[in-house]
């Protein structure tokens, strides 16, 4: 993925989080789906911001 | 002129007062038009301004004329949700409601409307310069439009006038108590006397099952910032092909000295209507809204629980047709007006109250009735509501049954 594709792709991901945030409001207590759904995205975002860095020359720290 | 650093300051990082994502908003104008999640990814996509017209077809260079993305599918797809054959995307409901006057009648005619019709419904009359005729409403509580009174008020216009009026217009749910009218009724009306029939969809379309042809419409106007969970301003303008050469009439002006003329522009809208961000929510949310209306009675019911809820507050009773057919709903609270006499903040206490549990919408300062909207909440959160009024109540010594 290029730089441009990461960058969207966690905001897409972010965004899916907001939904589930609206959801909730303003107790957020998440269901079990919800629960799945945010590890998923968070990891989902994580992998891509690694991309990024190693993209940028950096390391994955 | 410069205009100071200091002052562009205020223009960087631009935030509500509060967030959808961490509190529940009632605001009766605001539930329809919550942004999906693909309307949310597709306006950074297509928010630079004209980022839509990427493909504009040259020799047709026409708004519902694109492709890519699919605009010319999406107005077609629109038409025929809405159950008409024709439809486009304008700035507002009230546009739409302009162009049909401005183009169904000539100046003088009249436009039979409801009484409860929203205040743009007139001036959008007076702009096209027509007269407003309206039929009346039944008194409290449940302030009913008396739609067979739409025969007399035609026969009314004719008497006055010798000639029928340009069109007759229903607010298809109103804004003041969320009633429900039944839009047959006047479709029925209207064709009898062969007057066209506006339909004001702007609380009911894209929220809930509308079907021009089984209602008897002509025209249909709604909101997408209202009702199809778009970005403003977005309103849609639908309509029967037996008024398509009325409507949208192309334009006919020629220069007098290039000659240039622009035969392919439809006259009313100016030419190209909606682009960026609004249009692009508008499609983005399209399936989403398919989808939901199809669980309208889900979201009734929750209201009714609501103001079943809330009606447990002896002296609070909601105000409009009973039980409620819609999510927009109108209490008369007199119990906390009564609190707020004798509270510190006066009527602001029930904002406090209710923004201290993160429930916001109800307009600050109100207590002797007020509107909310339910819309697309969950029932977690329509118990949330309920429970927070409860204890509202009984913190301040009122009778709960």
């Amino acid at each position: 993925m290029d730089l441009s594709d990461c960058i969207d792709g966690i905001i897409g991901e972010m965004i899916a989080l907001k939904q589930t945030l609206r959801k909730t409001a303003p107790e957020h207590r998440l269901s079990e789906d919800d629960l799945k759904r945010f590890r998923e995205s968070v990891n989902k975002a994580e992998e891509m911001l690694k991309s990024i860095k190693k993209e940028l020359g950096e390391g994955s720290t | 002129m410069r205009i100071p650093e200091e002052r562009l300051e205020r223009y960087r990082g631009l935030k509500r007062e509060f967030s959808e994502e961490d509190h529940i908003n009632l605001q009766p104008i605001q539930r329809g038009g919550v942004l999906s999640e693909e309307a949310m990814r597709a306006i950074l996509e297509f928010g630079d301004g004209y980022s839509v017209c990427d493909w504009c077809p040259p020799k047709s260079a026409r708004l519902d004329a694109i492709e890519t993305p699919p605009v010319s599918q999406f107005y077609t797809d629109l038409a025929e949700f809405l159950g008409m054959d024709i439809a486009r995307v304008v700035t507002r409901c009230r546009e739409a409601k302009f162009i049909a006057f401005r183009m169904l009648g000539t100046p003088g005619d009249y436009v039979v409307v409801d009484g409860l019709a929203h205040y743009s419904s007139y001036i959008a009359a007076e702009l096209a310069g027509l007269r407003v005729k309206e039929v009346p409403v039944g008194g409290s509580p449940e302030f009913r439009v008396d739609l067979d009174a739409y025969a007399s008020k035609i026969d009314e216009v004719k008497r006055e006038t010798g000639r029928l009026p340009a069109a007759v217009l229903l607010t298809h749910v109103d804004y003041q108590y969320g009633n429900v009218n039944d839009a047959r009724t006047v479709g029925k009306i209207a064709d009898e006397y062969g007057v066209p029939f506006v339909l004001n969809c702007a609380y009911s379309a894209g929220v809930m099952p509308v079907d021009g042809k089984e209602l008897g419409a002509d025209v249909i106007t709604g909101s997408g910032h209202k009702s199809w969970a778009a970005s403003a301003p977005t309103g849609i303008l639908a309509l029967n092909k037996s008024l398509e050469e009325k409507v949208l009439r192309r334009a006919s002006v020629q220069g007098d000295l290039t000659k240039r003329a622009f035969a392919a522009k439809e006259l009313a809208l100016l030419g190209c209507t909606v682009m960026g961000a609004p249009l692009i929510t508008l499609m983005a949310s399209f399936p989403e809204v398919v989808r939901r209306v199809e669980r309208w009675s889900e979201e009734v019911e929750k209201t009714r629980h609501l103001v079943r809820e809330l009606e447990r507050i002896e002296g609070i009773r909601q105000l409009g047709v009973k039980p409620k057919s819609h999510t927009l709903t109108h209490v008369e609270t007199e119990p906390f007006f009564e609190v707020s006499q004798r509270h510190k903040r006066k009527g602001y206490f029930l904002y406090d109250e209710l923004r201290s549990r993160k429930i916001v919408g109800i307009q600050p300062g109100l207590t002797k009735h007020f509107k909310f909207n339910t819309y697309g909440l969950t029932w977690e959160q329509i118990r949330y509501v309920a429970d927070s009024f409860i204890e509202i109540a009984e913190k301040y010594g009122l009778n709960v049954h």
